[in-house]
C-alpha cells in the first residue's frame, strides 16, 4: 500500500472548470487579472460581427468603479449572439438581463475589446437579500437554487456581501502591487 | 449476494418512434407546448461534395509564443490526430478532412469548421467552440429534421503559454477533441466521456471518445446500419405528472460502459445507440439525475444550453428532483438489470421526488501512476488488476464542517471489476488547504480495462459517476529512452526503451503515429520515424490498447524526444498555374522538394469550397489529385498545404477559383468501374464517367485516356461510358474529353488497375470441392484459390485488405498465403458466417482496393 505522503505528489488537476473549457479563477485571481471592476446596471444590447464572430455588447451604466476609473458608459462583449440574421453560440456564455445589475469584473485585450473575465466567471448578480442588504451571487441567476425558506442552497453559492467585496478589492490590488 | 434483477426487453417494447434527443445536442422543438419532436442543430451533409466529409482549416495565423520545445507543425498533427478521433467512428457517417492552412481572406461558401488561434479570449479561457446557424429557426415548426449549422469555428489560444499549454499534453490533445464535438454539434453529457465537462471527464488520449460519445455523434449522423445494431431504451422522468425538462437518464453497464441522454419539456427521453457487444452484452442498469448546478463561470447547469422552440424561447433545466436507480431506489444493487436488444427500445419510466436539488455533484476522481517514490495523481486514472489503490476525491456535498464526511456518506463500486474497501473513506487536507476524501479501492482481475463507476450516497439522496476509475489488466507504458537510428534502406527509425510495451501499443511522434517495426526480446520497440523536418523535436508517447498512455505519469515532467538530426531539408511545394472555375472537376499536379510524399500524405485547398475528391502519391515529390470545385464558391486565391508525418508546407494563393461558367462541360471523379462501381477500371473494363454540360449527343466529341483514343457512348443517364483502351500503365491516366468546338474541358484522373482477381477454386477444411454433394455450413473453413490478387510488385495483400463476399454478407479473410510454384495464383481461407440460405448456388467474391473478382459459386447447406 502506497503511504499517505505519496499523495503530496499530487499534481494540481482540479483546476479546470467544465465548460468551452474554462480554467478556475481565484478572486484574487480576477481582481488582479481584471483591467476594470465596476459595479453597473445593463441598459441595453446588440449583437454584431466582430471580424467573423459574433459579439453580443451590453451597454452598462457604470454604477461604481472599483479598479481603473473609467465613463459612465460603458459596453461588455460576450462571445456569442445574433447578428445579420445568424446566430453564434458559445457553451458557457452569460446571457445578462436588461435593467439587472451586476458586479464585473472586466477585461480589455490589446485590440480594445472588453470581456468579462473568465466567460462568466467574472460575473456576479447584485440582489438584496432578506436583510435588505447587497450581496453578490454568481450570474446564473436562472439557476439559483432556492430551499423553501428563500435561502440559497449549496452550490449556487452566494460569494460575500457587496461591502465586503468593497473592501477586499483594495486589499488584494495593494498586496498583489 | 446482492439482488439483480433481470427484466427480459419482451415484456416492455415499445415501437421505435421519431428521433433522438440524447447524449446531447443543441435542440429545438417546433413549438412550446409540444408535441416535442427534438430537432438537433448539424451539419448538413446533403450539401458536401461527398455526402460524408467536412473540412477543417487551421489559421495561417499560428500560435505564438509556444511552450518550449513545442512548435507549429506538433500543434498542427496533434489537431488532425484529434479531427482522426471523430472520424474515425465507424457507426458515424460524419468524415472530417484537414483542408489545409487557410487564410481569413479567403473567401468560401460551403460549411467547415475553422481552427483559429486567437488571444481575443479574457482569462479564465482555455479555449470555445462557436456553432453558427441561422438566427431565424422559425422553419423548425414547419417540421425540419435538423438545424444546419453553417459553420463552425474552434478558438484556441494564440499565446500557449498563458495557460501552459503544451502540444504533446494529454490534456491539451483532450480538449481539441472535446472542442471539435462542439464544433459538430454535440453539448455536455454526464457519463464521463470526452464530452463530459474536465471535472468528470475520464477518456485518455488512448481512448479518447466514450461509448456516449460515440452514440451521441452517431446519431446525430447515422451511418447505414447504426440503429439497427444498437440498443436503445425509452420513456419519463415526471415529478407526479409533471414531466421534468433536462433529467439526465443513464445508462450505465456493470461493465461500466455508459451512455446517457436527456428529457424533453415533458419529460419523455429516448437514447440510442447503446452498445450491445462487448462484456456488457447489453446488460444495463439506468438510472435518471439532475444536472448540477450551473458553477462559477458558467451559464447554465452543466453548461448545456437549455432547448429553444422555434421562436428560440428556452425550456429551462429542471434541477429540483432526487437521484435513483431504476425503480426507485438509490441502492444500485437494488436496481433493476435491463437486457437490451437491437431494434426494439426498453420503456423505462421514472417517478422521481422533488428536491431543492442534487446533495453532491461534480465529483472528480483521482488515482496513482508513476514509478514508486515518484506517482503522481491523474484524473479518473487506471487502477491495475489485482491491486489496491489509494483513489483520492472530491465532489460538492461530501464534506460538512469544513472537515467532516457529509451525514450518511457512503461510497461503492458499481459492477464487479472493483471494491471499495469498508471503512477506509476519510477526509484528507493536501498541504493544509485543498480537502480531499480519501478510500481504499481493490481492483479485482480483468482481463480488458474496465471502467467503474461510483454510487455516492448521503442521506438524502444518491449521486453516480460512471468511469470514476479503471480497472487496467496491464501496467501502464513507460518509455525509458528514444534512440535515433537507421533502417537498411536509410530511412530514420528510433529504439524505444522502457516497461510495458508491446505490439499492440501506438506510438505517437507529437500527433504522428510511428510504424511500428519491431518487437525486440529485451522488450524494446523499433519504429519508423515520421517524416518531419531536420532539427524538428518530437516528443514521443506510447499508447496502450487499455486506455494507458506513458504521459500519465509524467505529471508536470517533459516528456522524452526524438531530434531530427538527419532529417529532411525544409520542404515545399509547386503547382501549375491552372486555375479551376466554380462548379468543375480537375486534375492538380503537386510537385515536391525535401518532401516525403507517401500512404500518409494529405492535401488541404485552404477552402471548403474545394473537396479532394482522390489522390495518388507517384513519388516522394509528386503527387497527383482529382478535385472538385463547389457551384457557389467565389472566385478567390487560395493556400494549398500537403502534410506527411509531421511534414508540413503550404503555398499561400497558389491555387485560383475563377468564377463559374454557365455551361461549362466537367467530368465529374470519380470514375466508376460499371462492374464493380467502385473507382478502378482495368484495361478493357468500362468506365461510368458523370459529367456535367453535355449536349444529348457526343457525335463528334472524343475522349481520351492517358493520351490513348476510348470508345464512348452516352448512357441513358447521361453517363458517359468509356472502354479503357489496351497498353495502359496501372496506375492514374489522365482522361481528357475533347468538345467538336475545340472548347476547354479540364482533364481529370482516372485509376487503371490490374485485371480483377479470379476464383478458380474452393475446398472444404478436407480438400474436397465445394459442390451440391459436399456443401458447406455456418462456421465451416473454405479455401478459395485465386488467381492476379497480388499488386505489381508481385506482392500478396494482407487478410485484412481483403474483402469477401459471401451471399451478400461481408466476411474477413483468416488468411492469404502463397502458392508454391505459382506465382499469380494464392490461396484464401475464410469461415462460413451465420445465417446464410441454403443454395447450391451461393456466390462468392474476393476484393482487394477497387478490384473485385467476378463470383464464384459454392454450395451452402445448413
Amino acid at each position: 500500500m502506497r503511504i499517505l505522503s505519496m499523495m503530496l505528489a499530487l499534481s494540481g488537476m482540479l483546476s479546470a472548470l467544465r465548460a468551452t473549457t474554462l480554467q478556475k479563477l481565484s478572486m484574487d485571481d480576477m481582481i488582479l487579472k481584471s483591467t476594470a471592476i465596476v459595479r453597473a446596471k445593463v441598459v441595453g444590447s446588440r449583437g454584431a460581427f466582430r471580424g467573423q464572430d459574433i459579439y453580443t455588447y451590453y451597454q452598462l451604466q457604470v454604477l461604481e468603479s472599483w479598479k481603473a476609473d473609467g465613463p459612465q458608459q460603458r459596453e461588455v462583449a460576450v462571445p456569442g449572439g445574433a447578428a445579420r440574421g445568424l446566430r453564434q453560440t458559445v457553451a458557457g456564455a452569460p446571457s445578462l438581463n436588461t435593467g439587472g445589475e451586476y458586479l464585473f469584473f472586466l477585461w480589455t485585450s490589446r485590440s480594445g475589446l472588453t470581456q468579462v473575465i473568465g466567460l462568466s466567471q467574472g460575473l456576479f448578480s447584485v440582489i438584496q437579500n432578506t436583510a435588505g442588504s447587497a450581496v453578490l451571487i454568481r450570474a446564473a441567476t436562472t439557476d439559483l437554487m432556492l430551499d423553501q425558506s428563500g435561502h440559497v442552497v449549496n452550490g449556487s453559492a452566494i460569494t460575500m456581501s457587496l461591502s465586503d467585496m468593497r473592501s477586499q478589492i483594495p486589499q488584494v490590488l495593494k498586496a498583489g502591487k | 449476494m446482492r439482488l439483480v434483477k433481470h427484466v427480459f426487453t419482451a415484456v416492455s417494447l415499445i415501437a421505435l418512434p421519431s428521433v433522438a434527443s440524447a447524449y446531447y445536442h443543441w435542440v429545438f422543438f417546433p413549438g412550446s407546448n409540444g408535441p416535442y419532436t427534438p430537432v438537433p442543430e448539424k451539419f448538413d451533409l446533403r450539401v458536401l461534395p461527398d455526402s460524408h466529409t467536412i473540412s477543417y482549416f487551421i489559421s495561417d495565423q499560428g500560435p505564438e509564443p509556444l511552450m518550449p520545445g513545442d512548435s507549429f507543425h506538433a500543434i498542427v498533427s496533434q489537431i488532425q490526430l484529434a479531427a482522426g478521433v471523430w472520424s474515425g467512428v465507424a457507426s458515424s457517417d460524419l468524415r472530417l478532412a484537414f483542408g489545409g492552412i487557410s487564410s481569413a481572406a479567403t473567401q468560401q461558401s460551403a460549411p467547415g469548421i475553422d481552427v483559429v488561434f486567437d488571444d481575443e479570449m479574457p482569462p479564465g479561457l482555455l479555449a470555445q467552440s462557436l456553432p453558427m446557424t441561422v438566427q431565424d429557426v422559425s422553419f423548425v415548426a414547419n417540421g425540419a429534421a435538423f438545424v444546419p449549422i453553417l459553420r463552425s469555428r474552434l478558438q484556441l489560444r494564440k499565446d500557449l503559454t498563458f495557460y501552459q499549454q503544451a502540444s504533446y499534453s494529454d490534456s491539451f490533445f483532450l480538449t481539441i477533441v472535446h472542442e471539435f464535438g462542439h464544433t459538430l454539434g454535440l453539448q455536455h453529457s454526464l457519463a464521463s466521456g470526452v464530452m463530459s465537462t474536465s471535472i468528470t471527464r475520464a477518456t485518455t488520449k488512448a481512448r479518447p471518445l466514450s461509448p456516449d460519445d460515440i452514440a451521441g455523434v452517431s446519431v446525430l449522423y447515422p451511418a447505414p446500419g447504426f440503429l439497427a445494431g444498437t440498443g436503445s431504451i425509452s420513456g419519463r422522468v415526471s415529478i407526479g405528472n409533471a414531466g421534468v425538462n433536462l433529467a439526465s437518464v443513464v445508462a450505465l453497464s456493470p461493465a461500466g460502459l455508459a451512455v446517457s441522454g436527456m428529457t424533453n419539456p415533458d419529460g419523455t427521453y429516448r437514447i440510442d445507440g447503446i452498445p450491445l457487444d462487448g462484456i456488457s452484452r447489453g446488460q444495463y442498469y439506468v438510472y435518471v439525475h439532475p444536472l448540477p448546478p450551473a458553477a462559477q463561470g458558467e451559464g447554465y447547469p452543466d453548461n448545456i444550453y437549455p432547448p429553444q422552440d422555434a421562436s428560440r424561447n428556452p425550456f429551462p433545466a429542471n434541477t429540483g428532483f432526487d437521484t435513483q436507480f431504476y425503480p426507485n431506489t438509490r441502492d444500485w444493487t437494488q436496481g433493476t438489470l435491463f437486457n437490451l436488444n437491437a431494434g426494439n427500445a426498453v420503456g423505462i419510466n421514472f417517478s422521481v421526488q422533488k428536491r431543492s436539488g442534487p446533495a453532491v455533484y461534480d465529483m472528480a476522481t483521482f488515482t496513482y501512476q508513476g514509478p514508486e517514490g515518484h506517482q503522481v495523481s491523474v484524473q479518473a486514472g487506471p487502477v491495475q488488476s489485482g491491486t489496491r489503490a489509494w483513489l483520492l476525491f472530491t465532489a460538492h456535498g461530501t464534506v460538512v464542517n469544513n472537515n467532516q464526511l457529509a451525514p450518511g456518506l457512503n461510497v461503492s463500486a458499481i459492477g464487479g471489476a472493483a471494491q471499495v474497501e469498508a471503512g477506509t473513506l476519510q477526509y484528507f487536507l493536501r498541504n493544509g488547504a485543498d480537502d480531499y476524501l480519501l478510500a481504499v479501492v481493490d481492483g479485482n482481475t480483468v482481463s480488458q480495462d474496465t471502467p467503474t463507476a461510483l454510487a455516492v450516497t448521503v442521506n438524502n439522496d444518491l449521486y453516480v459517476l460512471p468511469a470514476a476509475f479503471t480497472v487496467v489488466p496491464t501496467p501502464a507504458p513507460a518509455i525509458a529512452s528514444v534512440t535515433p537510428g537507421t533502417d537498411g534502406q536509410g530511412n530514420l527509425t528510433a529504439t524505444i526503451m522502457g516497461a510495458n510495451l508491446g505490439l499492440n501499443s501506438r506510438v505517437l511522434f507529437d500527433g504522428a503515429r510511428a510504424n511500428l517495426l519491431n518487437l525486440n526480446p529485451d522488450g524494446s520497440l523499433v519504429v519508423s520515424a515520421p517524416p518531419a523536418t531536420g532539427g524538428h523535436q518530437a516528443a514521443v508517447e506510447v499508447l496502450s490498447s487499455d486506455t494507458q498512455t506513458s504521459s500519465q505519469a509524467l505529471g508536470t515532467s517533459e516528456p522524452p524526444v526524438f531530434t531530427y538530426k538527419n532529417g529532411f531539408g525544409n520542404p515545399a511545394i509547386s503547382l501549375p498555374p491552372a486555375p479551376v472555375a466554380a462548379g468543375t472537376d480537375a486534375m492538380v499536379q503537386i510537385a515536391g522538394y525535401n518532401t516525403n510524399f507517401d500512404a500518409r500524405t494529405v492535401v488541404g485547398f485552404g477552402s471548403s469550397d474545394i473537396v479532394v475528391r482522390q489522390a495518388w502519391v507517384v513519388g516522394a515529390g509528386r503527387m497527383l489529385v482529382n478535385i472538385s470545385v463547389g457551384a457557389a464558391a467565389p472566385a478567390t486565391a487560395t493556400s494549398v498545404s500537403v502534410t506527411t508525418g509531421l511534414q508540413l508546407t503550404t503555398l499561400t494563393a497558389a491555387f485560383q477559383i475563377l468564377p463559374s461558367n454557365p455551361g461549362q462541360v466537367s467530368l465529374r471523379t470519380p470514375i466508376l468501374n460499371a462492374v464493380t462501381q467502385l473507382p478502378a477500371v482495368p484495361v478493357g473494363g468500362t468506365a461510368l464517367i458523370n459529367a456535367t454540360g453535355l449536349p444529348q449527343s457526343l457525335a463528334g466529341w472524343t475522349l481520351t485516356i492517358a493520351g490513348q483514343p476510348a470508345s464512348i457512348s452516352l448512357g441513358a443517364t447521361g453517363q458517359i461510358r468509356a472502354v479503357v483502351p489496351g497498353g495502359l500503365l496501372i496506375g492514374p491516366a489522365v482522361v481528357q474529353l475533347n468538345a467538336p468546338n475545340g472548347g476547354s474541358i479540364p482533364p481529370v484522373l482516372m485509376q487503371v488497375d490490374p485485371p480483377p482477381p479470379a476464383i478458380t477454386a474452393g475446398t472444404n477444411a478436407s480438400g474436397a470441392p465445394i459442390d451440391a454433394a459436399h456443401p458447406v455450413k455456418t462456421n465451416d473453413t473454405v479455401t478459395l484459390t485465386v488467381y492476379g490478387l497480388a499488386d505489381s510488385y508481385n506482392a500478396l495483400p494482407a487478410a485484412a485488405s481483403v474483402r469477401i463476399n459471401v451471399g451478400g454478407v461481408n466476411q474477413a479473410a483468416a488468411s492469404v498465403t502463397a502458392v508454391p510454384g505459382q506465382a499469380s495464383a494464392c490461396l484464401i481461407q475464410f469461415v462460413v458466417p451465420p445465417n446464410l440460405a441454403n443454395a447450391a448456388q451461393t456466390p462468392v467474391t474476393v476484393g482487394v482496393d477497387a478490384r473485385v473478382s467476378g463470383p464464384f459459386f459454392i454450395a451452402v447447406q445448413n
